[in-house]
Protein backbone atom coordinates (compact mmCIF):
# COMPACT_ATOMS: atom_id res chain seq x y z
CA UNK A 1 0.00 0.00 0.00
CA UNK A 2 2.50 2.14 0.76
CA UNK A 3 4.55 1.52 -2.17
CA UNK A 4 1.62 2.16 -4.17
CA UNK A 5 1.35 5.09 -2.66
CA UNK A 6 4.68 6.73 -3.34
CA UNK A 7 4.01 5.73 -6.69
CA UNK A 8 0.95 7.34 -7.29
CA UNK A 9 2.81 10.40 -5.50
CA UNK A 10 5.60 10.52 -8.21
CA UNK A 11 3.57 9.83 -11.19
CA UNK A 12 1.25 12.86 -10.06
CA UNK A 13 4.38 15.11 -9.18
CA UNK A 14 5.93 14.21 -12.57
CA UNK A 15 2.79 14.64 -14.43
CA UNK A 16 2.32 17.71 -12.94
CA UNK A 17 5.86 18.99 -13.94
CA UNK A 18 5.26 17.83 -17.38
CA UNK A 19 2.10 20.10 -17.91
CA UNK A 20 3.64 22.64 -16.44
CA UNK A 21 6.91 22.52 -18.20
CA UNK A 22 5.08 22.10 -21.58
CA UNK A 23 2.61 25.05 -20.69
CA UNK A 24 5.44 27.42 -20.01
CA UNK A 25 7.37 26.31 -22.92
CA UNK A 26 4.56 27.54 -25.05
CA UNK A 27 4.28 30.51 -23.61
CA UNK A 28 7.88 31.56 -23.41
CA UNK A 29 7.95 30.08 -27.04
CA UNK A 30 5.03 32.58 -27.90
CA UNK A 31 6.50 35.73 -25.81
CA UNK A 32 10.22 35.46 -27.59
CA UNK A 33 8.47 35.22 -31.36
CA UNK A 34 5.97 37.93 -29.93
CA UNK A 35 9.76 39.95 -28.81
CA UNK A 36 11.48 38.87 -32.04
CA UNK A 37 8.58 40.38 -34.40
CA UNK A 38 8.65 43.24 -32.39
CA UNK A 39 12.47 44.33 -32.85
CA UNK A 40 11.79 43.13 -36.46
CA UNK A 41 8.99 45.72 -37.15
CA UNK A 42 11.42 47.99 -35.41
CA UNK A 43 14.51 47.20 -37.00
CA UNK A 44 11.91 47.82 -40.73
CA UNK A 45 10.86 50.84 -39.45
CA UNK A 46 14.43 52.07 -39.51
CA UNK A 47 15.47 50.96 -42.58
CA UNK A 48 17.27 47.83 -41.16
CA UNK A 49 17.58 44.77 -43.24
CA UNK A 50 15.28 42.44 -41.52
CA UNK A 51 16.62 39.69 -38.86
CA UNK A 52 16.38 35.82 -40.39
CA UNK A 53 12.76 34.55 -39.21
CA UNK A 54 10.69 31.94 -39.27
CA UNK A 55 7.78 33.58 -38.70
CA UNK A 56 5.31 33.12 -41.97
CA UNK A 57 2.74 35.96 -40.93
CA UNK A 58 3.62 39.27 -41.63
CA UNK A 59 3.71 42.01 -38.64
CA UNK A 60 1.26 44.42 -39.36
CA UNK A 61 2.04 47.00 -36.78
CA UNK A 62 3.09 46.88 -33.43
CA UNK A 63 0.26 47.82 -30.62
CA UNK A 64 1.45 49.69 -26.84
CA UNK A 65 -0.42 50.69 -23.70
CA UNK A 66 2.17 51.59 -21.61
CA UNK A 67 -0.41 52.25 -19.01
CA UNK A 68 -1.15 48.38 -18.40
CA UNK A 69 1.93 47.20 -19.86
CA UNK A 70 0.85 45.79 -23.28
CA UNK A 71 3.60 45.60 -26.15
CA UNK A 72 2.32 42.75 -28.80
CA UNK A 73 2.99 43.04 -32.70
CA UNK A 74 -0.27 42.49 -34.64
CA UNK A 75 -0.30 40.01 -37.23
CA UNK A 76 -2.36 39.30 -40.29
CA UNK A 77 -4.97 36.95 -39.16
CA UNK A 78 -6.52 35.37 -36.14
CA UNK A 79 -4.93 31.99 -36.63
CA UNK A 80 -4.21 29.85 -33.95
CA UNK A 81 -0.24 30.76 -34.96
CA UNK A 82 -0.54 34.29 -34.54
CA UNK A 83 -2.46 34.99 -31.85
CA UNK A 84 -0.03 32.46 -29.89
CA UNK A 85 2.66 34.99 -30.63
CA UNK A 86 0.58 38.59 -30.61
CA UNK A 87 -2.18 39.71 -31.80
CA UNK A 88 -4.36 39.43 -34.97
CA UNK A 89 -5.75 41.61 -37.66
CA UNK A 90 -9.77 40.51 -37.96
CA UNK A 91 -10.19 40.09 -41.35
CA UNK A 92 -13.00 42.15 -43.10
CA UNK A 93 -11.79 45.25 -41.20
CA UNK A 94 -9.74 48.39 -42.08
CA UNK A 95 -5.78 47.90 -42.43
CA UNK A 96 -3.82 48.99 -39.25
CA UNK A 97 -2.01 51.81 -41.11
CA UNK A 98 -5.99 52.62 -43.02
CA UNK A 99 -9.06 54.46 -42.42
CA UNK A 100 -12.21 53.25 -40.41
CA UNK A 101 -12.92 50.63 -38.42
CA UNK A 102 -9.36 48.83 -37.37
CA UNK A 103 -10.03 45.51 -35.33
CA UNK A 104 -7.73 43.48 -33.33
CA UNK A 105 -8.12 40.56 -31.09
CA UNK A 106 -5.69 38.90 -28.50
CA UNK A 107 -5.70 36.17 -26.02
CA UNK A 108 -7.01 37.33 -22.76
CA UNK A 109 -4.90 34.79 -21.08
CA UNK A 110 -1.75 36.29 -22.47
CA UNK A 111 -1.24 39.43 -24.41
CA UNK A 112 -4.40 41.56 -23.70
CA UNK A 113 -4.68 40.64 -20.10
CA UNK A 114 -3.95 44.06 -19.40
CA UNK A 115 -7.53 45.49 -21.15
CA UNK A 116 -9.24 44.79 -17.58
CA UNK A 117 -7.24 47.68 -16.10
CA UNK A 118 -8.05 50.08 -19.41
CA UNK A 119 -10.31 53.10 -18.90
CA UNK A 120 -11.84 55.50 -20.90
CA UNK A 121 -9.62 57.68 -21.55
CA UNK A 122 -6.23 55.83 -21.89
CA UNK A 123 -4.19 56.21 -24.32
CA UNK A 124 -3.15 53.41 -27.09
CA UNK A 125 0.26 53.55 -29.50
CA UNK A 126 0.02 51.63 -32.68
CA UNK A 127 2.82 51.92 -34.63
CA UNK A 128 2.65 50.79 -38.39
CA UNK A 129 4.62 51.14 -41.71
CA UNK A 130 2.75 54.28 -42.38
CA UNK A 131 3.29 55.96 -39.36
CA UNK A 132 2.32 55.77 -35.28
CA UNK A 133 -0.68 56.54 -34.48
CA UNK A 134 -2.62 57.03 -31.12
CA UNK A 135 -6.12 56.35 -30.17
CA UNK A 136 -7.88 57.28 -27.11
CA UNK A 137 -10.11 54.57 -25.42
CA UNK A 138 -13.68 55.97 -25.44
CA UNK A 139 -16.22 53.01 -24.59
CA UNK A 140 -15.78 49.65 -23.21
CA UNK A 141 -18.29 46.88 -23.44
CA UNK A 142 -19.06 43.73 -23.41
CA UNK A 143 -20.87 41.88 -26.21
CA UNK A 144 -22.58 38.33 -27.28
CA UNK A 145 -19.56 36.36 -29.58
CA UNK A 146 -22.49 36.84 -32.43
CA UNK A 147 -23.06 40.62 -31.97
CA UNK A 148 -20.74 41.77 -34.71
CA UNK A 149 -21.62 45.38 -34.44
CA UNK A 150 -18.23 45.83 -33.17
CA UNK A 151 -16.79 44.89 -36.61
CA UNK A 152 -19.13 47.59 -38.63
CA UNK A 153 -17.57 49.89 -41.09
CA UNK A 154 -17.18 53.56 -39.17
CA UNK A 155 -16.86 56.78 -40.84
CA UNK A 156 -13.89 58.13 -38.87
CA UNK A 157 -10.97 55.84 -38.50
CA UNK A 158 -11.08 53.81 -34.89
CA UNK A 159 -9.84 50.94 -33.03
CA UNK A 160 -11.14 48.14 -32.13
CA UNK A 161 -9.78 45.56 -29.35
CA UNK A 162 -10.86 42.45 -29.29
CA UNK A 163 -10.66 39.51 -26.43
CA UNK A 164 -12.56 36.72 -24.49
CA UNK A 165 -14.73 37.83 -21.51
CA UNK A 166 -14.97 37.22 -18.65
CA UNK A 167 -10.77 37.40 -18.33
CA UNK A 168 -11.14 34.88 -15.15
CA UNK A 169 -13.55 32.28 -16.26
CA UNK A 170 -13.51 27.99 -16.33
CA UNK A 171 -14.87 26.84 -19.17
CA UNK A 172 -15.47 28.53 -22.60
CA UNK A 173 -15.92 32.44 -21.66
CA UNK A 174 -19.26 33.15 -23.07
CA UNK A 175 -18.62 37.09 -24.14
CA UNK A 176 -16.56 39.14 -25.68
CA UNK A 177 -14.67 42.54 -23.83
CA UNK A 178 -14.69 45.49 -26.70
CA UNK A 179 -12.15 47.90 -26.18
CA UNK A 180 -13.26 51.27 -28.48
CA UNK A 181 -10.68 53.93 -29.48
CA UNK A 182 -11.05 57.22 -31.63
CA UNK A 183 -8.57 58.15 -33.62
CA UNK A 184 -6.02 61.27 -31.77
CA UNK A 185 -3.28 61.48 -33.31
CA UNK A 186 -1.50 60.70 -36.99
CA UNK A 187 -3.39 59.93 -40.33
CA UNK B 1 -65.57 -31.13 -64.11
CA UNK B 2 -63.83 -29.63 -61.66
CA UNK B 3 -65.20 -29.58 -57.85
CA UNK B 4 -64.71 -26.23 -55.63
CA UNK B 5 -66.53 -25.75 -52.54
CA UNK B 6 -68.12 -22.28 -52.13
CA UNK B 7 -67.58 -20.75 -48.72
CA UNK B 8 -70.46 -18.64 -47.45
CA UNK B 9 -68.21 -15.70 -48.26
CA UNK B 10 -69.06 -16.01 -51.98
CA UNK B 11 -72.08 -14.15 -52.23
CA UNK B 12 -75.01 -15.67 -54.90
CA UNK B 13 -77.71 -13.82 -56.22
CA UNK B 14 -80.09 -14.99 -58.68
CA UNK B 15 -79.01 -12.49 -61.64
CA UNK B 16 -83.09 -10.81 -62.31
CA UNK B 17 -82.67 -9.77 -58.43
CA UNK B 18 -79.27 -8.51 -57.47
CA UNK B 19 -80.86 -5.28 -56.19
CA UNK B 20 -78.89 -2.22 -55.11
CA UNK B 21 -76.24 -2.64 -57.54
CA UNK B 22 -73.96 -0.30 -59.19
CA UNK B 23 -71.78 -0.80 -62.06
CA UNK B 24 -68.76 0.91 -61.52
CA UNK B 25 -66.39 2.34 -63.99
CA UNK B 26 -63.51 0.11 -63.05
CA UNK B 27 -62.39 -2.69 -64.39
CA UNK B 28 -61.49 -6.02 -63.84
CA UNK B 29 -58.71 -5.81 -65.31
CA UNK B 30 -57.88 -3.26 -62.06
CA UNK B 31 -57.87 -5.64 -60.19
CA UNK B 32 -55.70 -8.81 -59.24
CA UNK B 33 -56.98 -11.96 -57.38
CA UNK B 34 -55.43 -12.80 -53.92
CA UNK B 35 -53.37 -16.05 -54.22
CA UNK B 36 -56.14 -17.03 -51.41
CA UNK B 37 -58.71 -16.51 -54.28
CA UNK B 38 -57.08 -18.38 -56.95
CA UNK B 39 -56.42 -21.22 -54.83
CA UNK B 40 -60.16 -21.15 -53.52
CA UNK B 41 -61.99 -20.63 -57.08
CA UNK B 42 -59.03 -21.23 -59.57
CA UNK B 43 -62.34 -21.48 -62.24
CA UNK B 44 -63.55 -17.81 -61.85
CA UNK B 45 -60.02 -16.50 -62.95
CA UNK B 46 -60.47 -14.89 -65.79
CA UNK B 47 -64.49 -14.65 -65.70
CA UNK B 48 -64.96 -11.70 -64.11
CA UNK B 49 -67.03 -9.45 -66.20
CA UNK B 50 -67.24 -6.45 -64.38
CA UNK B 51 -66.71 -4.54 -60.72
CA UNK B 52 -70.16 -3.26 -59.36
CA UNK B 53 -70.78 -1.25 -56.29
CA UNK B 54 -73.34 -2.95 -53.56
CA UNK B 55 -74.07 -0.88 -50.26
CA UNK B 56 -70.78 0.91 -50.66
CA UNK B 57 -68.52 -2.30 -51.34
CA UNK B 58 -67.25 -3.36 -54.26
CA UNK B 59 -67.29 -6.37 -55.29
CA UNK B 60 -66.58 -8.68 -58.35
CA UNK B 61 -69.38 -9.67 -60.97
CA UNK B 62 -69.29 -13.39 -62.55
CA UNK B 63 -72.46 -14.45 -64.16
CA UNK B 64 -73.02 -18.23 -64.61
CA UNK B 65 -75.84 -20.96 -65.79
CA UNK B 66 -76.65 -23.62 -64.04
CA UNK B 67 -76.53 -27.10 -65.79
CA UNK B 68 -77.32 -29.43 -62.68
CA UNK B 69 -77.68 -29.96 -59.61
CA UNK B 70 -77.20 -33.37 -57.69
CA UNK B 71 -78.02 -32.82 -53.81
CA UNK B 72 -75.63 -30.06 -52.40
CA UNK B 73 -73.56 -30.03 -55.98
CA UNK B 74 -74.28 -27.19 -58.35
CA UNK B 75 -72.31 -27.69 -61.81
CA UNK B 76 -72.14 -24.23 -62.73
CA UNK B 77 -71.07 -23.15 -66.49
CA UNK B 78 -69.00 -20.07 -67.60
CA UNK B 79 -69.73 -18.18 -70.78
CA UNK B 80 -67.37 -15.52 -70.43
CA UNK B 81 -64.42 -18.69 -70.35
CA UNK B 82 -66.67 -21.43 -71.64
CA UNK B 83 -65.53 -23.70 -68.62
CA UNK B 84 -67.26 -25.77 -66.57
CA UNK B 85 -66.89 -26.29 -62.98
CA UNK B 86 -69.01 -28.01 -60.06
CA UNK B 87 -69.34 -26.35 -56.51
CA UNK B 88 -70.06 -27.33 -53.18
CA UNK B 89 -71.86 -24.48 -51.39
CA UNK B 90 -71.65 -24.88 -47.73
CA UNK B 91 -74.65 -26.36 -45.96
CA UNK B 92 -75.39 -22.91 -44.83
CA UNK B 93 -75.04 -21.01 -48.25
CA UNK B 94 -78.00 -19.74 -49.62
CA UNK B 95 -79.05 -17.67 -52.99
CA UNK B 96 -81.32 -15.32 -53.43
CA UNK B 97 -84.33 -15.97 -56.01
CA UNK B 98 -86.99 -13.21 -56.13
CA UNK B 99 -85.19 -12.16 -52.77
CA UNK B 100 -86.18 -15.02 -51.33
CA UNK B 101 -83.37 -17.20 -49.55
CA UNK B 102 -82.94 -20.52 -51.45
CA UNK B 103 -81.12 -23.53 -50.73
CA UNK B 104 -78.17 -24.13 -53.67
CA UNK B 105 -79.89 -27.71 -54.22
CA UNK B 106 -82.99 -25.91 -55.16
CA UNK B 107 -81.67 -24.26 -57.67
CA UNK B 108 -82.85 -25.50 -61.56
CA UNK B 109 -81.34 -26.11 -65.13
CA UNK B 110 -80.81 -23.13 -66.84
CA UNK B 111 -81.36 -20.75 -64.57
CA UNK B 112 -78.74 -17.95 -64.59
CA UNK B 113 -76.92 -16.15 -61.78
CA UNK B 114 -74.74 -13.78 -60.62
CA UNK B 115 -71.81 -14.58 -58.17
CA UNK B 116 -69.84 -11.50 -56.78
CA UNK B 117 -66.96 -12.43 -54.54
CA UNK B 118 -65.75 -9.16 -52.24
CA UNK B 119 -62.85 -7.45 -53.91
CA UNK B 120 -61.23 -6.41 -50.39
CA UNK B 121 -61.30 -9.73 -49.53
CA UNK B 122 -60.39 -11.78 -52.99
CA UNK B 123 -58.41 -9.07 -54.74
CA UNK B 124 -55.81 -6.58 -54.43
CA UNK B 125 -55.58 -3.04 -56.78
CA UNK B 126 -53.24 -3.95 -59.99
CA UNK B 127 -50.96 -1.78 -59.15
CA UNK B 128 -47.46 -3.01 -60.23
CA UNK B 129 -45.07 0.25 -59.57
CA UNK B 130 -45.98 0.91 -55.81
CA UNK B 131 -43.37 1.09 -53.81
CA UNK B 132 -44.72 1.58 -49.85
CA UNK B 133 -42.42 3.42 -48.16
CA UNK B 134 -39.00 2.47 -49.49
CA UNK B 135 -37.01 4.07 -46.83
CA UNK B 136 -33.22 4.87 -48.55
CA UNK B 137 -30.34 7.27 -46.73
CA UNK B 138 -29.74 9.62 -49.44
CA UNK B 139 -26.51 11.64 -48.56
CA UNK B 140 -27.52 15.50 -48.22
CA UNK B 141 -25.19 18.04 -49.00
CA UNK B 142 -25.93 20.73 -46.42
CA UNK B 143 -24.48 24.15 -46.68
CA UNK B 144 -23.18 25.21 -43.54
CA UNK B 145 -23.28 28.49 -43.56
CA UNK B 146 -20.92 30.37 -41.67
CA UNK B 147 -21.96 32.44 -38.55
CA UNK B 148 -20.67 35.62 -38.59
CA UNK B 149 -19.49 35.88 -34.91
CA UNK B 150 -16.21 37.63 -33.26
CA UNK B 151 -12.71 36.26 -32.75
CA UNK B 152 -12.13 33.49 -30.06
CA UNK B 153 -9.06 34.21 -28.02
CA UNK B 154 -8.20 31.97 -25.59
CA UNK B 155 -5.70 29.16 -26.06
CA UNK B 156 -5.82 25.34 -24.08
CA UNK B 157 -2.29 25.90 -22.71
CA UNK B 158 -2.85 28.10 -19.95
CA UNK B 159 -5.43 25.31 -19.09
CA UNK B 160 -3.21 22.49 -19.41
CA UNK B 161 -0.38 24.73 -16.94
CA UNK B 162 -3.34 25.05 -14.28
CA UNK B 163 -3.59 21.16 -14.55
CA UNK B 164 -0.32 20.69 -14.14
CA UNK B 165 -0.07 22.76 -11.17
CA UNK B 166 -3.07 21.37 -9.76
CA UNK B 167 -1.22 18.39 -10.10
CA UNK B 168 1.77 19.59 -8.29
CA UNK B 169 -0.22 20.77 -5.26
CA UNK B 170 -1.89 17.04 -5.47
CA UNK B 171 1.86 15.41 -5.60
CA UNK B 172 2.98 17.56 -2.77
CA UNK B 173 0.13 17.07 -0.04
CA UNK B 174 0.55 13.38 -0.91
CA UNK B 175 4.55 13.51 -0.10
CA UNK B 176 3.35 15.78 2.71
CA UNK B 177 0.93 13.08 4.29
CA UNK B 178 3.19 10.38 3.83
CA UNK B 179 5.93 12.34 5.59
CA UNK B 180 4.25 13.72 7.85
CA UNK B 181 6.39 16.62 7.45
CA UNK B 182 4.95 20.26 6.05
CA UNK B 183 6.50 22.31 3.51
CA UNK B 184 4.06 24.98 3.57
CA UNK B 185 5.98 27.45 1.72
CA UNK B 186 6.08 25.35 -1.38
CA UNK B 187 2.46 25.00 -1.09
CA UNK B 188 1.99 28.43 -0.82
CA UNK B 189 3.81 29.31 -4.03
CA UNK B 190 1.90 26.37 -6.17
CA UNK B 191 -1.74 27.75 -4.86
CA UNK B 192 -0.14 31.34 -5.84
CA UNK B 193 0.86 30.15 -8.74
CA UNK B 194 -2.03 28.83 -9.37
CA UNK B 195 -4.22 31.93 -8.91
CA UNK B 196 -2.06 33.33 -11.29
CA UNK B 197 -2.29 31.12 -13.65
CA UNK B 198 -4.93 32.01 -16.39
CA UNK B 199 -8.11 29.78 -16.49
CA UNK B 200 -8.88 29.42 -19.96
CA UNK B 201 -11.84 28.78 -21.89
CA UNK B 202 -11.87 26.04 -24.18
CA UNK B 203 -11.99 27.03 -27.63
CA UNK B 204 -15.88 27.22 -29.77
CA UNK B 205 -16.14 26.52 -32.89
CA UNK B 206 -18.87 28.47 -35.27
CA UNK B 207 -20.28 25.08 -36.70
CA UNK B 208 -19.18 21.70 -35.63
CA UNK B 209 -21.51 19.00 -37.05
CA UNK B 210 -21.71 18.84 -40.39
CA UNK B 211 -25.29 17.82 -41.31
CA UNK B 212 -27.31 15.56 -43.32
CA UNK B 213 -29.14 12.92 -42.47
CA UNK B 214 -32.32 10.99 -43.84
CA UNK B 215 -34.40 10.66 -46.98
CA UNK B 216 -37.33 8.75 -46.85
CA UNK B 217 -39.36 8.56 -49.83
CA UNK B 218 -42.70 7.12 -49.53
CA UNK B 219 -44.35 6.56 -53.24
CA UNK B 220 -47.91 5.21 -53.61
CA UNK B 221 -50.58 5.17 -56.45
CA UNK B 222 -53.93 4.58 -56.33
CA UNK B 223 -56.49 3.71 -59.40
CA UNK B 224 -59.80 6.84 -59.88
CA UNK B 225 -62.52 4.88 -59.70
CA UNK B 226 -64.73 7.89 -60.15
CA UNK B 227 -64.42 11.74 -60.98
CA UNK B 228 -66.39 14.57 -60.40
CA UNK B 229 -65.75 17.51 -62.89
CA UNK B 230 -68.05 19.92 -60.82
CA UNK B 231 -66.38 19.20 -57.50
CA UNK B 232 -63.13 18.41 -58.52
CA UNK B 233 -63.45 15.19 -56.33
CA UNK B 234 -61.63 12.12 -57.09
CA UNK B 235 -62.74 9.15 -55.88
CA UNK B 236 -59.78 6.96 -55.45
CA UNK B 237 -58.84 3.11 -53.95
CA UNK B 238 -55.29 2.81 -53.24
CA UNK B 239 -52.85 -0.05 -53.28
CA UNK B 240 -54.90 -1.53 -49.99
CA UNK B 241 -58.23 -1.79 -51.70
CA UNK B 242 -58.92 1.21 -49.50
CA UNK B 243 -61.23 3.75 -50.84
CA UNK B 244 -60.95 7.36 -50.43
CA UNK B 245 -62.38 10.90 -52.03
CA UNK B 246 -60.00 14.04 -52.22
CA UNK B 247 -60.93 16.89 -53.64
CA UNK B 248 -57.84 18.32 -56.51
CA UNK B 249 -57.04 22.03 -55.51
CA UNK B 250 -56.78 24.70 -58.48
CA UNK B 251 -53.30 23.74 -58.38
CA UNK B 252 -53.62 20.30 -59.99
CA UNK B 253 -53.94 21.76 -63.87
CA UNK B 254 -55.75 20.19 -66.65
CA UNK B 255 -57.81 18.46 -64.10
CA UNK B 256 -60.80 17.65 -66.91
CA UNK B 257 -57.96 15.31 -68.01
CA UNK B 258 -58.26 12.65 -65.55
CA UNK B 259 -60.60 10.13 -65.82
CA UNK B 260 -61.99 6.77 -63.99
CA UNK B 261 -59.20 3.79 -63.76
CA UNK B 262 -56.28 6.40 -64.58
CA UNK B 263 -54.02 5.81 -62.00
CA UNK B 264 -52.72 8.80 -59.60
CA UNK B 265 -48.97 8.58 -58.74
CA UNK B 266 -47.93 10.32 -55.41
CA UNK B 267 -44.78 10.68 -54.27
CA UNK B 268 -43.31 12.11 -51.08
CA UNK B 269 -40.58 12.70 -49.97
CA UNK B 270 -38.98 14.05 -46.67
CA UNK B 271 -35.28 15.00 -46.13
CA UNK B 272 -34.14 15.82 -42.70
CA UNK B 273 -30.85 17.70 -42.57
CA UNK B 274 -29.31 18.06 -39.33
CA UNK B 275 -26.72 20.23 -37.54
CA UNK B 276 -25.42 22.18 -34.89
CA UNK B 277 -25.29 26.03 -34.50
CA UNK B 278 -24.91 28.29 -31.77
CA UNK B 279 -26.90 29.31 -29.82
CA UNK B 280 -28.91 32.15 -30.97
CA UNK B 281 -27.42 31.67 -34.14
CA UNK B 282 -29.46 33.74 -37.25
CA UNK B 283 -32.42 31.24 -38.60
CA UNK B 284 -32.49 30.08 -42.18
CA UNK B 285 -35.04 30.81 -44.31
CA UNK B 286 -38.04 28.44 -45.16
CA UNK B 287 -38.68 28.24 -48.58
CA UNK B 288 -41.38 26.89 -50.53
CA UNK B 289 -42.12 26.11 -54.14
CA UNK B 290 -45.06 24.71 -56.75
CA UNK B 291 -44.42 23.48 -59.85
CA UNK B 292 -47.92 22.81 -62.17
CA UNK B 293 -48.09 21.15 -65.42
CA UNK B 294 -48.27 22.76 -68.36
CA UNK B 295 -51.65 23.27 -69.86
CA UNK B 296 -52.39 20.27 -71.97
CA UNK B 297 -50.18 18.29 -69.93
CA UNK B 298 -50.58 15.61 -68.49
CA UNK B 299 -52.13 16.92 -64.87
CA UNK B 300 -49.28 17.10 -62.28
CA UNK B 301 -48.28 19.02 -59.55
CA UNK B 302 -44.85 18.77 -57.61
CA UNK B 303 -44.50 21.26 -54.40
CA UNK B 304 -41.65 21.13 -52.28
CA UNK B 305 -41.09 23.40 -48.83
CA UNK B 306 -38.15 23.55 -46.84
CA UNK B 307 -38.14 24.74 -43.46
CA UNK B 308 -35.99 25.04 -40.00
CA UNK B 309 -37.16 23.64 -37.04
CA UNK B 310 -34.68 23.56 -33.16
CA UNK B 311 -34.42 20.57 -31.93
CA UNK B 312 -32.43 19.18 -28.93
CA UNK B 313 -30.26 15.57 -29.09
CA UNK B 314 -32.16 13.25 -26.55
CA UNK B 315 -30.45 9.94 -27.17
CA UNK B 316 -27.93 8.82 -29.80
CA UNK B 317 -27.69 4.91 -30.24
CA UNK B 318 -24.07 4.98 -31.57
CA UNK B 319 -24.25 1.20 -32.91
CA UNK B 320 -27.12 1.97 -35.49
CA UNK B 321 -26.50 5.51 -35.61
CA UNK B 322 -29.76 6.64 -34.85
CA UNK B 323 -30.19 10.40 -32.71
CA UNK B 324 -33.42 11.21 -31.15
CA UNK B 325 -34.29 14.74 -31.21
CA UNK B 326 -37.00 16.68 -29.50
CA UNK B 327 -38.32 19.80 -31.31
CA UNK B 328 -38.94 22.83 -29.49
CA UNK B 329 -42.51 21.72 -29.93
CA UNK B 330 -42.17 18.31 -27.96
CA UNK B 331 -42.27 16.49 -30.97
CA UNK B 332 -39.84 13.81 -31.37
CA UNK B 333 -37.75 12.50 -34.01
CA UNK B 334 -35.85 10.25 -34.89
CA UNK B 335 -32.95 10.12 -37.24
CA UNK B 336 -30.29 8.13 -39.07
CA UNK B 337 -27.01 9.64 -38.87
CA UNK B 338 -24.97 9.08 -42.16
CA UNK B 339 -22.06 7.22 -42.38
CA UNK B 340 -19.72 10.30 -42.69
CA UNK B 341 -20.56 12.28 -40.09
CA UNK B 342 -18.26 11.83 -36.97
CA UNK B 343 -20.35 10.95 -33.73
CA UNK B 344 -18.07 12.19 -31.50
CA UNK B 345 -19.21 15.62 -32.42
CA UNK B 346 -22.63 15.04 -31.63
CA UNK B 347 -23.38 14.95 -28.11
CA UNK B 348 -26.53 14.01 -25.77
CA UNK B 349 -28.14 18.04 -25.14
CA UNK B 350 -26.50 19.51 -28.40
CA UNK B 351 -29.15 21.94 -29.89
CA UNK B 352 -29.08 21.75 -33.88
CA UNK B 353 -31.09 22.70 -36.17
CA UNK B 354 -32.95 20.43 -38.50
CA UNK B 355 -33.59 21.53 -41.87
CA UNK B 356 -36.82 19.55 -43.60
CA UNK B 357 -37.35 19.77 -46.95
CA UNK B 358 -40.87 17.92 -47.84
CA UNK B 359 -41.82 17.41 -51.33
CA UNK B 360 -45.03 15.40 -52.55
CA UNK B 361 -45.48 15.18 -56.55
CA UNK B 362 -48.49 14.31 -57.56
CA UNK B 363 -48.97 12.75 -61.56
CA UNK B 364 -51.26 10.76 -63.51
CA UNK B 365 -50.91 7.82 -65.84
CA UNK B 366 -53.57 7.24 -68.16
CA UNK B 367 -55.53 4.08 -68.18
CA UNK B 368 -54.70 1.34 -69.93
CA UNK B 369 -57.89 0.69 -72.79
CA UNK B 370 -58.43 -2.90 -71.93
Amino acid sequence: MNRFTVILERATLVSGAVLVSLAGLVWAEGAAKSRAAIVDFERQQAGQQLALSDEVESTLAVLRIDSVEIEVPVFDSTSKSALKKGAGHVEGSARPGGEGNIAIAAHRDTFFRGLKDVEIGTDIEMATPQGRRVFRVSELKIVDPLDVSALDPTEGTVLTLITCYPFYYVGPAPDRYIVRAELLQGN
Amino acid sequence: MKMIRLLALVVLFAGANASAQEMTALSCNDFRPTDEAIERFPDLVGACEGIVERNGELYGLFTAVVRRVMGNNVTLYLPATKKTFTAKPDSSARVLIDGRKTRPRDLVRGQEIRIYLSVSEFSKPDIQEVAFVTEENVVVDVTIEEVPALPTTASVWPSVGAAGLLLLGAGYLMRRRRLGAATPIALLIGVSLLGAAPIVDAESKTVQIPGKVVTSTVRSMAIVEAVDKETRELKLIDAHGKRYTVVASDLVANFDQIEPRDRIVMEYLESVAVFAVPAGAPELGDTASVEVAPLGDKPGIKAAETFMVKATVESINVTDRIAVLRGENGQVRTVKIADDVPLDLIEVGDEVRMRITQALAVSVKKADKS
